[in-house]
This record gives C-alpha cells, sequence and structure tokens, in this order.
C-alpha cells in the first residue's frame, strides 16, 4: 500500500501546491489589510470599528473564505483523485493487480488526506502564528475563537469524500453525482446552525465522513455501479444521498410554495405613545395601507383639519423618545446559552478607542482590556477594582451587557454598582450603589454576588441631554444625572415583568414607565396578564397609572410554510432534531410536525414497494427501501431512484409476462431464460486439450 | 543447409500444408537429402512465428507419411522414403493433382498432343527412382 | 466445469440498457491454449473480457477464472493473471523506470529479467515519460509490465490496435515465446486474423453478443466452403440449405459459401443441376467474413443496357 501512497501522492502534488498557493495568498492578503487598516488607524483614520475588522480570527470573511477554500479544494481533490483515472483502461490497470479493493481505496484516502491536511492546515499555522505573537493584532485572543476555523477545516474532509463519490459514481446525469456534494453542504449548515454544542459539530463531521467514505469504499468495490458492492456501501450511498434529495425537494416544495400559495404576513397590532404621554392602539394592515390608528377605547383617530385619518408619516413623527430594557437578575452562565458557533465569535465585543488606544469587553473575565494602537500590544485591563497590568485582575469584574443595553455604554455596572470607567486615565468611578436604603432586597439577599441590579441603559433627556442613566434594580427603577445624583426612583411589578421601557415626555416633561410581562409568564397565564404604564412626573412622583390588555403575546402557531416543508424533509429529522437542541417548540407543535412527515413517508412507501415488485427486487432489498423510505419520507424515495440501477424487462415465453432479466429464473413460471435462436451455421466442436 | 521454409498467412492454404509442402518440395527436388536435419519443433514455430501446435502437425503428418522420423534425442531427420502408401492409396493421392494438370491445360487451350509432349520431357528431366531426385544438366 | 479450464462461463449475460450486449455465453478456454476470441466492433468481447476480469458485473449468469468465481476475484487471482487492454493505458507522468518499479512492488513473482528484455527489445529508454511514448513503445512498455510477473493466464483485449509492423511482429514473439511453457495459457480479442492465423490453437467468434462458433482453428477452416457452380443459363433461385451463409450471384454463375459443409449440403447443390460444381478455396480472412458478413445473397448482374440507336 506504500506504493500506492506515494503514487498518489506524486500524482496529486501539482494540485496540492495550487491550493496551498492560493490559501497562502488569501491568507497574506488578509494579514496585509489588517495590518494597513490598522495602520490608517494608528495614524488617525476613521471609519467603522467591527469586532471582525479588528480581531480578523472571528470576521465571518475570514473562517467563511477559510471555510469555502477548504471545501472547494477538498473536493476538487477528491474528484481529481478519481478522475486521474478517468479512463476506463488506466481504472482496470489501478484495478487489476493483486491488493484488496479496500487496500487501494486506502492507499487512495490516505494521500488525499494528507495532502489535504497539509495545504489546509501550513498556511492556517503561519497565520496564527502571526495572529498570536504580541504586537501584531490589537484585539484579545481566546483559544475558543479558532473553533469556528478549526471546524471549517475539518469540514473539507467531508467535501473530499463527496468530491471523489461524485467522480467515482457511474451515473447518467452528472447532476445525480453531485448529490453527494449535497450531503457535504447538508453538514455545513448543520455545524453552523443545529449543533448547540462543539463536540456535537465534530461528531456531526465525523458521521457525515463516515458516511461518505463508506459510500465511496463500496464504489471501489464496483466500479462506481450500485450493483455489485457490499451491502454496507450500499445503505451508505443511499444515506449519503438523502441530504442532497432532502435540499432538492425543500427547494421544490419553497418553490412550489411561493408560486401558488399567497399567505398573507400576519397582522398584530401594538400600543405607540406620542410625545404628550397619549397612547394610541395601531392596527396594520395589507402592504401599502396606511395602519389603523385609534385611541384605547377603540375610536378612530380623526384629524381635525381634513375630518379623516391623519398620515401615517406625519403621525410616525410624534412618537416619544422611549428606550426599552430587559433587566436579568439570573446567573450569567444561564442567561447566555449561545450556541457554539456565535459563543466562539462573540468572545468579546468593542467597548470604546481613544486618541491611541483600543478597548474591548472581554466576556470571559468580566474586563475591559486596552491595546495600544501604534504598538498593537496589550496595556491592561480595568475592572471595577481600577487598572491592572494583568488580564483578571483580582477577580473584580463587571457585568455582561444584556439585550437592549448598548455596548458602548458610558457605563458599566457589576452586581450592585454601577461604573464609569475613564481608560485615558485608568480609572473606574463608581457612580451609583444599591444599598440598604435604597433597595430592600439588599437586606434579603442571601448572597453578597446576587444580582441586585438588572440592566443600566443610558437616555436622552429632552431630546438633546445625553448620557442621563437609567438603572433597573430588583425593586425600583432609577434615573440618575451623568453625575450619578438620583433624580427619581419608581416601583414596577416584577419579576414576572422583564421588559421595562422608560419615555422621555418632551412636551410636558413627563416621564412614562411602561413594564411588560415575559413570555413565559404570559405563557402561563395563558396571555392574559396586562401591560402597566405608569406616568411621572420630573421629580419621580406618579401622577397616574394604567394597565392596558395584552396586545404582543401571540401564542406560537405553525404556518402552511412551516407545514409543508416538513412533508419535504425526513420524519428522522424531526425526530432528532429536538434531542439536539432542546426543543425550540412546545412538544405538541413537535409532534404535529412529525405527523406531517410520517405521513409523506407513508405515502412514499407504497410508491417504492411498487417500484420493487415491477422490477422484482428481492424481498430483503424490498423490505430495506420500504424501512429507509419509512426514515427519510420523500427524500429517500428520491434517493432510491437516484441509486438504483434498474434492470431491463422482457416478455417470458412461457407465462407471457414482463419479467426483469437479472434472475436466472422467470420470476412468475420459474422457466428459465431460453438460450439465443441459432440459425443452423453454428461451429461447435468439443475442445480438447493437445499439446505436444 | 540452404533449405529455409517460408510461410505466409492470408493463403488459400493452411499454415501446416504450407511447411508440409514445402518440405515435400524440397525432398522432391533434393534440396533436402536422406539424413538432413529438420529444425526441432519449438525452433521452427519461433522462427516462423507461428503456433508450435501447427509445427507439430505438419511434423506428425510427415512423420506419417514417412518423410522423416523423430530420433530421440537428437532432432528430427529425413529418412528414406518407406512405401507407406497403398497401390490405391497412391493413385487416390496422385489423381486429383493430375486433373488439376490437365484442368488447367486444356482450359489454357492447349492440346492433348503437347500436353502429352510436355510431359515427357519434363519426365525425362526427373530421373526415376526412390526419393526422385533432379538431374543436374 | 472441467478442471482443465482456465475460464469457464455458464450462461453469462450482461444488458446495457434493453438489449444484452453478451447473451448467454457459455465458454471453456482449455489450460495451455492460445484461444483467439473475435467478432465484429460491438459484439460484446470486450463487454466480455471485463466481466471474466470483475470489471463489469454480469447481469445475469456465472463464470470461473482459474477457478475462482468472476464475480469475487480475490488479490491472489488476480497476481496470476496478466492483462493488457487496448488502450495501452498508463499514467502519463511515470517515467519508464517508475513503472516498472511501481508494478513490481506489487507482484511478488516479479522477473525483472523479462522485463527488461521486452523493454530493451521495443528500444525504450528507462527515462522516457510515458506521455512521451508513442503507441507501439506503450504497447511495449504495457507488454513487459504484464509478462513479468509470469502470469499463468495472459488476456489481452486487441493486442494488436494500432501498432506498427515492427511493434506488431514483437507482440506476435512475445505470444509465441510464453508459449514455452505448456501451463501458460492465452485468451485475445484481435481483429488481425493474419495473427490469428499464427497463433490461435482455437477461435470463438461472437455475432452480435451470441457465441456461435467455438473449436479449433483448423475445424473452423473445414467448416466453411465455397463452391462455384455453373450454369448454362440463368442461375435458379437458391432454397434453403441449413448453414447457408451467402450467395453471390453473377452471370451464369452462383458462389456458395456454407457451414457444415457435407455431403447433405453436396447433394442439395447438386440438385439444382449445375453445369459444372468446383470448390473454390477461402483463406481464413474470406471464411471469417464470410461468416459474420451479411447474411442473404448478394448479385452482380449488370442491368440491361439501353439499346443502341
Amino acid at each position: 500500500m506504500k506504493t500506492l501512497i506515494r503514487k498518489e501522492l506524486r500524482e496529486n502534488l501539482k494540485l496540492a501546491v495550487l491550493g496551498l498557493i492560493i490559501y497562502s495568498a488569501f491568507l497574506g492578503l488578509n494579514i496585509h489589510t489588517y495590518s494597513h487598516w490598522m495602520q490608517s488607524v494608528a495614524a488617525g483614520g476613521q471609519g467603522q470599528r467591527e469586532v471582525a475588522m479588528m480581531q480578523p480570527l472571528v470576521s465571518g470573511e475570514f473562517w467563511g473564505l477559510s471555510g469555502i477554500l477548504c471545501a472547494a479544494f477538498g473536493a476538487i481533490l477528491g474528484w481529481f483523485q478519481i478522475h486521474n483515472e478517468r479512463q476506463r483502461d488506466l481504472w482496470a490497470f489501478l484495478v487489476h493487480r493483486p491488493v484488496t479493493r479496500t487496500q487501494i481505496f486506502f492507499g487512495k484516502i490516505l494521500a488525499g488526506l494528507m495532502l489535504y491536511l497539509l495545504v489546509a492546515g501550513l498556511p492556517l499555522t503561519g497565520y496564527l502564528l502571526w495572529a498570536l505573537a504580541p504586537g501584531h493584532v490589537a484585539a484579545p485572543f481566546e483559544w475558543a475563537m479558532l473553533r469556528p476555523v478549526a471546524v471549517f477545516s475539518i469540514l473539507g474532509m467531508v467535501y473530499y469524500f463527496a468530491g471523489m463519490l461524485t467522480g467515482l459514481r457511474q451515473a447518467r446525469w452528472y447532476a445525480s453525482r453531485a448529490l453527494g456534494l449535497g450531503a457535504a453542504a447538508v453538514v455545513s449548515l448543520a455545524v453552523m446552525y443545529s449543533t448547540p454544542h462543539f463536540w456535537q459539530a465534530l461528531a456531526a463531521i465525523l458521521i457525515g465522513s463516515g458516511i461518505l467514505a463508506m459510500a465511496v469504499w463500496g464504489g471501489f468495490h464496483s466500479n462506481g455501479f450500485y450493483r455489485g458492492q457490499p451491502a454496507p456501501g450500499r445503505l451508505a450511498l443511499a444515506a449519503a444521498l438523502v441530504p442532497g434529495c432532502a435540499l432538492i425537494s425543500f427547494f421544490a416544495i419553497c418553490l412550489l410554495f411561493k408560486l401558488l400559495v399567497q399567505v398573507p404576513e400576519p397582522l398584530f397590532p401594538y400600543y405607540r405613545m406620542n410625545q404628550d404621554g397619549t397612547i394610541y392602539k395601531i392596527t396594520p394592515r395589507k402592504e401599502g395601507w396606511q395602519p389603523e390608528i385609534a385611541d384605547l377605547e377603540g375610536k378612530p383617530l380623526v384629524d381635525t383639519k381634513t375630518g379623516s385619518a391623519p398620515k401615517w408619516a406625519e403621525f410616525d413623527q410624534r412618537k416619544c423618545y422611549e428606550d426599552p430594557i430587559r433587566p436579568c437578575f439570573d446567573n450569567i452562565a444561564n442567561a447566555y446559552r449561545d450556541p457554539w458557533f456565535n459563543n466562539s465569535c462573540n468572545r468579546f465585543t468593542f467597548w470604546r478607542e481613544t486618541a491611541d488606544e483600543f478597548w474591548f469587553y472581554c466576556n470571559r473575565n468580566g474586563r475591559l482590556a486596552g491595546y495600544d494602537k501604534k504598538t498593537r500590544r496589550f496595556i491592561g485591563s480595568l475592572g471595577p477594582d481600577g487598572f491592572s497590568k494583568g488580564l483578571t485582575g483580582n477577580g473584580d469584574h463587571f457585568d455582561r451587557a444584556g439585550f437592549y443595553e448598548p455596548l458602548q455604554g458610558v457605563v458599566l455596572r457589576d452586581a450592585r454598582t454601577v461604573y464609569q470607567p475613564f481608560p485615558e486615565q485608568r480609572r473606574v468611578n463608581a457612580l451609583f450603589t444599591v444599598t440598604n436604603e435604597n433597595c430592600e432586597a439588599v437586606t434579603q439577599a442571601t448572597n453578597s454576588s446576587d444580582r441586585i441590579i438588572g440592566a443600566v441603559n443610558e437616555v436622552w433627556i429632552n431630546g438633546y441631554d445625553w448620557n442621563y442613566i437609567i438603572v433597573v434594580t430588583r425593586c425600583y427603577v432609577h434615573l440618575l444625572a451623568p453625575d450619578g445624583k438620583e433624580l427619581w426612583r419608581a416601583k414596577p411589578a416584577y419579576p414576572e415583568y422583564n421588559q421595562v421601557t422608560v419615555a422621555c415626555l418632551e412636551s410636558n416633561n413627563q416621564f412614562a414607565l411602561c413594564t411588560s410581562p415575559s413570555w413565559r409568564a404570559q405563557g402561563k397565564s395563558g396571555g392574559k396578564l396586562p401591560e402597566q404604564v405608569t406616568w411621572l412626573d420630573r421629580d419621580g412622583r406618579v401622577l397616574k397609572s394604567a394597565d392596558l390588555p395584552a396586545l404582543s403575546y401571540h401564542p406560537y402557531n405553525l404556518g402552511l410554510a412551516q407545514k409543508l416543508f416538513s412533508l419535504s424533509l425526513p420524519p428522522v429529522l424531526y425526530v432528532t432534531f429536538p434531542l439536539l437542541q432542546g426543543s425550540p417548540w412546545p412538544s405538541a407543535i413537535q409532534w404535529v410536525l412529525v405527523k406531517y412527515s410520517l405521513t409523506a413517508a407513508l405515502l412514499c412507501l407504497p410508491i417504492g414497494w411498487w417500484l420493487g415488485r415491477r422490477y422484482s427486487l428481492p424481498l430483503p432489498a424490498r423490505l430495506g427501501w420500504a424501512a429507509f423510505q419509512l426514515c427519510f419520507g420523500i427524500p429517500g424515495l428520491l434517493a432510491q431512484l437516484s441509486v438504483e440501477e434498474w434492470p431491463a424487462r422482457e416478455t417470458c415465453p412461457n407465462c407471457k409476462k414482463l419479467r426483469v432479466v437479472d434472475r436466472e429464473h422467470c420470476e412468475h413460471c420459474g422457466g428459465d431464460f431460453a438460450p439465443p435462436e441459432k440459425n443452423g451455421t453454428e461451429i461447435f466442436v468439443p475442445l480438447e486439450t493437445s499439446r505436444t | 543447409m540452404s533449405f529455409n521454409i517460408t510461410i505466409s498467412t492470408g493463403s488459400n492454404t493452411p499454415i501446416y500444408k504450407q511447411i508440409t509442402d514445402q518440405v515435400w518440395l524440397a525432398v522432391v527436388t533434393g534440396k533436402l537429402a536422406v539424413g538432413d536435419q529438420l529444425p526441432s519443433v519449438r525452433a521452427l514455430a519461433e522462427d516462423l512465428v507461428v503456433n508450435p501446435n501447427t509445427v507439430a502437425r505438419a511434423y506428425a503428418d510427415l512423420m506419417r507419411d514417412g518423410l522423416i522420423e523423430s530420433r530421440a534425442g537428437r532432432g528430427v531427420f529425413i529418412t528414406r522414403k518407406r512405401k507407406v502408401f497403398t497401390r490405391e492409396e497412391g493413385w487416390r493421392r496422385l489423381e486429383p493433382l493430375i486433373d488439376a494438370a490437365i484442368g488447367e491445360a486444356l482450359a489454357m487451350d492447349f492440346t492433348h498432343g503437347e500436353l502429352r509432349e510436355a510431359f515427357e520431357k519434363k519426365l525425362g528431366q526427373w530421373k526415376p527412382g526412390k526419393g526422385g531426385n533432379r538431374s543436374n544438366e | 466445469m472441467n478442471e482443465q479450464s482456465v475460464i469457464c462461463t455458464r450462461g453469462l449475460t450482461r444488458y446495457f440498457g434493453s438489449k444484452p450486449a453478451v447473451d448467454n455465453l457459455n465458454l471453456e478456454v482449455p489450460r495451455g491454449s492460445v484461444f483467439a476470441f473475435l467478432g465484429r466492433n460491438g459484439s460484446g468481447k470486450t463487454t466480455t473480457i471485463r466481466m471474466l476480469l470483475g470489471l463489469l458485473e454480469p447481469t445475469r449468469g456465472s463464470g470461473t477464472i482459474l477457478g475462482y468465481d468472476i464475480r469475487a476475484l480475490p488479490p491472489e487471482a488476480r497476481a496470476r493473471i496478466g492483462y493488457l487492454t487496448e488502450d495501452h493505458q498508463l499514467y502519463g507522468w511515470m517515467s519508464v523506470k517508475e513503472c516498472g518499479e511501481f508494478q513490481s512492488r506489487f507482484y511478488p513473482r516479479w522477473n525483472e529479467k523479462i522485463f527488461r528484455g521486452v523493454i530493451g527489445h521495443f528500444g525504450l529508454k528507462q527515462t522516457a515519460r510515458v506521455k512521451d511514448l508513442s503507441r507501439g513503445e506503450r504497447a511495449g512498455l504495457c507488454l513487459g509490465l504484464t509478462l513479468a510477473p509470469e502470469p499463468e493466464l495472459l488476456v489481452l483485449d486487441d493486442p494488436a490496435l494500432g501498432l506498427d509492423p515492427v511493434a506488431h511482429r514483437s507482440l506476435i514473439e512475445s505470444m509465441i515465446y510464453l508459449t514455452r511453457r505448456s501451463d501458460r495459457t492465452i485468451f485475445f480479442s484481435s481483429h488481425q486474423l493474419a495473427d490469428v492465423e499464427r497463433v490461435a490453437d482455437y477461435i470463438a467468434v461472437l455475432d452480435r453478443s451470441v457465441l456461435r462458433v467455438c473449436c479449433p482453428l483448423e475445424a473452423f477452416r473445414n467448416s466453411v466452403r465455397q463452391v462455384r457452380l455453373r450454369f448454362s443459363g440463368a442461375p435458379p433461385p437458391m432454397p434453403k440449405i441449413p448453414g447457408l451463409l451467402q450467395t453471390i450471384r453473377s452471370e451464369g454463375e452462383l458462389r456458395v459459401i456454407c457451414a457444415h459443409y457435407n455431403g447433405a449440403t453436396e447433394a442439395a447443390l447438386r440438385a439444382l443441376n449445375p453445369a459444372q460444381m468446383e470448390p473454390v478455396p477461402l483463406n481464413l480472412e474470406d471464411a471469417f467474413i464470410g461468416y459474420l458478413g451479411e447474411r442473404g445473397e448478394k448479385s452482380f448482374i449488370l442491368p440491361e443496357t439501353e439499346a443502341q440507336p
């Protein structure tokens, strides 16, 4: 086998070198772009400050294009290794030697995978060495950030086997050959979107490569045909084509859906507060139509001047300024359960830049990390206790910004205090602290690290004063002036309520505080919990309060689209999907989708069975296909149609029925296949060996 | 030995017959004498680039006709012609050849008399007796 | 299945689409023979060879090669079979020396002398790249690679295709050389009837996917005969005679090519009352063309010329 490996390495070296050059060029370009950008930033350039730009390792361009290059190279390499012996006689030359087909298979793939690892790994290693060396990238680094690019590099293995399968399969249409690539595409999608844990992504890649590799192995045994390979190969081939067929049936149904069905957008009404504090109920109508505007009693609003409904554009301008906040009192780790993919890319956020420095918020240690723009070196970190040269300080940290909290806010907070960092001065100012006096919950707190503060936000007062601060604690909502002095506090009703909106009513110098219930609480009560609105004057005294019936709760409903998609996708998907993610839908909904999918599968069963009978497949094969279609539905049927090589049929002279030609005897009457007719000119002489 | 066998493919005569005919002709015209050695089956086969079975068959026919014999360990040699044919058998072999010659001649409009003359002339050139060697003139 | 057969098939059939390329083939190739496999283009010869070597799955039927089932040839079977394809395809980037090294590592019984001998005979340089070789040189290289492991059975698919006369002669000489050992068998398909005439012990003929001839070469030549019937007037229409292959009609005569020429055939022809009936010798090529050509009657009677003014 070593000879085979050596021959394969030598044969595909040129392609590998080409891949190496292209990938290195791409990564080199990446380095150059970043350095060029950093130099312009250091010289005082303005422009976008995105995390993706500042830490190239997490940018979609980097891992996305890397992934595409690796996938393309993998597929091309796999295809080429088969294409090298595209001449049938050359394939015969390779295969007719005293080694098993399995050994030839391993010879090829070991060489191919070696080349692939070299081409995918070498430039990447060089790039990482550059990125990790201090003084090159002015942004925080964590090893977890490498997960996306690592996974995408390994993903190329799946494309490698898919490319090989494409080259190997003897199928009438080239498109049918390329179905293997569909499997690779589905694995890519699964890895990005459907595997919450990192190990699941690796498992998906392993399973995908395993199935495709097994299909290729079987193809080596049968020279690319379906018949003639051992049973595991046939099963793997059919399974490998299912994702591609699922994509086809999915897109077909999408197309049909788009063309035939016009499903109107659901139109849900909502509340709108104007700058004078009046609340209106807005009901959107079909596209192109102006929404309905009514007051709380249901009376439609009428413009006094025109006598009919006011123009929407005009009405919209009178909207009040409001800032929504979602306080969170849970453990942060529970609150932020990102799938591994998002998690890897969101290890830090850009907080602020000064004239010479970048400052980032690192999720892991909850501190602000500073990098010098010119030297691109780490300066130190800021925490509630102040500046420290290391990354962790003495364990003091700010809480991570939640939903609707600004990422680049002036203030940061931890469990009990709101801070204002001054990075140029390397110090942090404590602006506001919850104590026994301003919050009863402090005394009730059992643990000193219990979060009392749920969220902070910045608001604009009067349309032009900014940097006023809203702090939501377990007891009150506080409004603070930029220097930290409390202006007022108000008491909403929670913890069932997790949406707090503070509106600044310019026209009459008032504030309005609206609280809405959480999705879960609404679900439990069946959508009955009201939204609370409290109007406050400048000093925080309650002027008025009202309960509005909830409008924004809508129980999850399955749309027609989802039902149709479930017809086109395999039942086995709907059964295993929730096991991976913990179902995003209630189990009742899940069951409906499973039922739709199973119905489609059960409809495919008779078709598959009929085909089996028509072409007289042996009973184990028919049962196998039936089980296959039960698991995979319409894609399973399509896979069977792509993969099976249907035998020809002829009329039996005995029983006059059509019979298949690949059996020794007629399946209806048991008659033999008659030898072809003699025409009287045959010359047959019994052979004897006669050598002197 | 100045005797060479050549065979040609695409002829009406099978290859083994070409070999036997050429050996016969050589013996009859004196190119091969009694006691001369012929190449072995394998050597002749490789020389002529034909299947050894073909050469073997030719040699078997010649041996059956008594023209050659195989001496163990030493090879194949021309031998004294033994009388293997009965007179009838001999005539049976001769008749078609005479028919062919006469047929050709008459087709070319030679008369009986001319034909008889030609025969007498030829017979004069050939010495009668065993082996029938052509006299040198 | 005879133990003396190196290749034995039973009802071997292969369909492409709805038509059979090989239909119910029952073939036995004796050990130690040189067996020629003939037929027109597209009659199924290459398909048969591919099936025998496990490169194509039969639709129906079975076969053994060297005693092994053709559907599951183990590596030790392949070590004993040499296969030369008609295109003489090799890896273009390899040199002659690398080809030899590549091949030799797979076969335990590799005879380097034979390989060098064949290479030298064809005049190949060790450092020449395969893609720079001419077709004849490539054929020589392939032949060397195939003969060096000293296979028991040599399967050649149209080996002389496209070869120049010198390379062609070398190929035939190699085949004769191989027959030195009586346990070596050669199974080859060819269109070169001159080669068949030289080297074949037995022939088999595929006529449009059906095996119609399987016999020693001489038996074929003896069986197919041509007879000329001269008539004083216009020749009568030809009746159905068993074994009739072709009839050629011209002014005052009929030429008939028949298989299984025997007393009954002769009697049937005499029954037509010809003025003269004589055999016309056939060489192998004409016999073969007569056998595989268009059955039926051909007429060479010129149409009546128009009356002169």
